[in-house]
C-alpha cells in the first residue's frame, strides 16, 4: 500500500548509487516500452478498422 | 498596506539573479574557447562579447552579503531576473551571427532557447556555425536545469496547491536550504539522461550513416533538445534528417525521461514502483499519453496519412512523446503537418501541450497534476449533487506515496493556472489572425499552443518575416508558460510594490 511509504521522500536512500540509476532507467524505459507497444497495437486496430 | 520592499530585499534579488548569470556566462566562456579550438574565431568571438557583462555582473553579485533569507517572494523575483538576464546575454552572440532579420529575433530565439521551448526564427539553419550549435544546446541544459530547481524549490508557493506539493512551506520560510538537495538532485538527474543520451544517440547516429566530423555536434544537440525538452534540432528537416528508428527511440526515452518529475525520479530509484503506480501526477501523464497515442494513430490513419502499420506506429509515437513532453522534436516537416496530417491528430497534439508533463519536471504546460486536481473536483461536485443533503464528499489523491485530501484551495490554484493558459493561447492566437490574414485558426491555434507551453512544434505561422510586435508577443508567452505565471505574478508585485508602496 503506497500509504506505508512515508515519509515522503525525507528517508535516506539505501544502497549503491548504480543500483538506483538502474532502476530510474529502467522505469522509464518501461514505460516506454508500454507506450510502444500500445503504439503497433492502436496502428494495426486502426489499419483493420480504418 | 503595500509595504515597499527594502534596500536587503533588493540586495538578495541582485546576489542571486547575478550569481546564476554569471554561472551561465561562465559556461558560455568555456564554449568561446571550444569555439576558438575548433578555429571558429567569429563565433567565439561573439559568444565572448555576450558572456563579458554576465561575467562582470556575477562578479558584483557576490560582493553582496549572502546572509540575508531567500524568502518565496524574493526567490520568484530572482527566478524571472536570472531568466530576463540570461535572455539577453545568450540574445548577443546569436544576434552577432548575421543569421537573424533583426535583434529582436535573436531575442526570441535566446528566449526560446532558455525557456526550453524550441521555436527558432533563425535564418539559414542548415548552415549555422557549429559552436553555435553548441550554444543553443547549452542554453537549453542551463534553462532545464534551472526550471528543475525553481520549480521544485521555488514554486512550492503559499497557495494551497503547491504548499501541500512542498509539505506546508510558508511565504516567509527560507528557500535556500531545501534548494540545496534539489540542487543536486537535479544535477545528477539532468547530468545522468544528458550523458547517457549523447553515448546512446551518437551511437545510433553512428549506425545511421552520419558523419564522424559533424557526429558530437549532432548528438550533443538532440540529447540537449530531448533531456531538457529543449526540442531545437540543429536541421531544418529536424529528426527526419536522420532517417533513423534507432535515434528515435533514444530521444523518446530521454523525452519521457525529461518530463519524469524529481520526485517520481526519486522514487524509481528507490524501486518504489507501486506508489508511482497510484501517484495522481504519473496517473494523467501516463493517461494523457495514451490517449494522444489513440488519438494520433487513429487520425492519421483517417486522414489516409499513412496506412500500414510500421510508420503509423513510429510517427505516431514520436509525435505523441513530442507533444505530450512539451519537447517539440519532429519527425514531420511543419507543411507536411498542415496538408496531410488531418485535423485529429493536430488537435490531440494541441491537447497534449497544453496538459504538459508532470509537476516540477522539465516539461512545461500546464502540468498532469493541476489537471489530475480539476478532474477531482469535477467528480467531487457531482458526487455532492447526488448524495443527501448536508453529506460532506472527501477526495483523496496520491503525491509521492502520501494520501492527501483534495481541498477548494487546490482545486481554485489549479483552475488559476489552467484558466490563464488557455487565456494566453488564445491570445497568442488572435495576435498572429490580426499580423497574418493568410494563416487559419487551427494553424494559429497550434502555433500559439506551442509558444505559451514551451513545446516548439512548428506549424509555418512563426516565420523569419515574423513582425517585431508578435515575435515579442509570443518570446513573453514563452516566458510566461515557463515561469509558471506565478513568478511573473511575484516579479510584478514586488516592482509594484517598489514604485508605490510606503516605505
Amino acid at each position: 500500500m503506497p500509504g506505508r511509504d512515508r515519509p515522503r521522500l525525507a528517508q535516506r536512500a539505501t544502497g549503491p548509487r548504480w543500483r538506483a540509476a538502474l532502476l530510474g532507467i529502467t522505469w522509464v524505459v518501461a514505460m516506454v516500452a508500454v507506450l510502444g507497444l500500445a503504439g503497433l497495437v492502436l496502428a494495426w486496430l486502426a489499419t483493420v478498422i480504418l | 498596506m503595500l509595504v515597499a520592499p527594502t534596500s536587503h530585499d533588493l540586495q538578495v534579488v541582485l546576489r542571486t539573479a547575478g550569481v546564476a548569470l554569471g554561472w551561465f556566462s561562465a559556461a558560455m566562456a568555456a564554449l568561446a574557447g571550444l569555439a576558438l579550438s575548433v578555429g571558429d574565431v567569429n563565433t567565439a568571438t561573439a559568444i565572448a562579447v555576450g558572456a563579458a557583462p554576465g561575467l562582470i555582473l556575477g562578479v558584483m553579485a557576490r560582493q553582496l552579503p549572502s546572509d540575508r533569507p531567500v524568502t518565496w517572494t524574493l526567490g520568484m523575483v530572482a527566478a524571472v531576473a536570472t531568466w530576463g538576464g540570461c535572455a539577453v546575454v545568450g540574445s548577443v552572440p546569436l544576434w552577432l551571427s548575421g543569421h537573424y532579420v533583426g535583434y529582436h529575433h535573436a531575442l526570441f530565439d535566446a528566449i526560446s532557447g532558455i525557456t526550453n521551448t524550441g521555436l527558432t526564427l533563425v535564418a539559414d539553419l542548415d548552415h549555422l556555425a557549429r559552436p553555435l550549435i553548441a550554444f543553443r544546446a547549452l542554453l537549453e541544459l542551463a534553462g532545464g536545469f534551472a526550471f528543475v530547481v525553481v520549480a521544485t524549490a521555488l514554486f512550492a508557493a503559499p497557495t494551497a496547491l503547491e504548499s501541500s506539493l512542498a509539505g506546508g512551506s510558508q511565504r516567509a520560510e527560507r528557500v535556500l536550504p531545501r534548494t540545496g538537495r534539489v540542487l543536486r538532485r537535479a544535477r545528477l538527474l539532468l547530468g545522468g539522461l544528458f550523458g547517457i543520451g549523447v553515448v546512446v544517440v551518437a551511437t545510433m547516429m553512428l549506425v545511421a550513416g552520419v558523419p564522424v566530423a559533424t557526429l558530437a555536434w549532432h548528438a550533443v544537440s538532440i540529447a540537449a533538445a530531448a533531456a531538457t525538452t529543449g526540442g531545437f534540432a540543429p536541421q531544418s528537416d529536424g529528426m527526419a534528417a536522420y532517417h533513423s528508428a534507432g535515434v528515435e527511440a533514444a530521444t523518446i526515452v530521454l523525452m519521457v525521461g525529461a518530463a519524469t518529475s524529481l520526485g517520481v525520479w526519486v522514487m524509481a530509484s528507490r524501486g518504489r514502483f507501486r506508489a508511482i503506480l497510484h501517484d495522481l501526477d504519473a496517473r494523467v501523464f501516463a493517461g494523457s499519453l495514451l490517449v494522444t497515442l489513440a488519438s494520433i494513430v487513429f487520425g492519421l490513419a483517417r486522414a489516409g496519412t499513412f496506412d500500414t502499420v510500421a510508420p503509423l506506429a513510429r510517427h505516431g509515437l514520436f509525435l505523441t512523446v513530442a507533444a505530450a513532453t512539451t519537447t517539440g522534436l519532429s519527425t514531420v516537416d511543419p507543411v507536411v503537418l498542415v496538408n496531410d496530417y488531418g485535423t485529429l491528430a493536430p488537435a490531440a497534439m494541441v491537447a497534449a501541450m497544453t496538459i504538459g508533463g508532470m509537476f516540477a519536471s522539465m516539461a512545461s504546460g500546464v502540468g498532469a497534476l493541476r489537471v489530475g486536481l480539476l478532474g477531482k473536483g469535477v467528480v467531487t461536485d457531482m458526487r455532492e449533487l447526488l448524495r443527501p443533503e448536508g453529506a460532506v464528499t472527501r477526495q483523496s489523491w496520491w503525491r509521492l506515496g502520501e494520501r492527501e485530501l483534495v481541498t477548494d484551495a487546490h482545486i481554485r490554484s489549479a483552475a488559476t493556472i489552467v484558466a490563464l493558459a488557455l487565456a494566453a493561447i488564445l491570445a497568442g492566437a488572435m495576435a498572429l489572425l490580426w499580423t497574418d490574414p493568410t494563416i487559419d485558426l487551427r494553424v494559429a491555434l497550434f502555433s500559439a499552443t506551442s509558444a505559451v507551453t514551451n513545446t516548439g512544434l512548428d506549424m509555418p505561422a512563426l516565420r523569419p518575416d515574423l513582425g517585431v510586435a508578435v515575435t515579442l508577443g509570443h518570446a513573453a508567452l514563452m516566458l510566461l508558460g515557463r515561469l509558471q505565471w506565478l513568478a511573473v505574478f511575484a516579479a510584478g508585485g514586488f516592482l509594484f510594490a517598489a514604485l508605490r508602496g510606503h516605505r
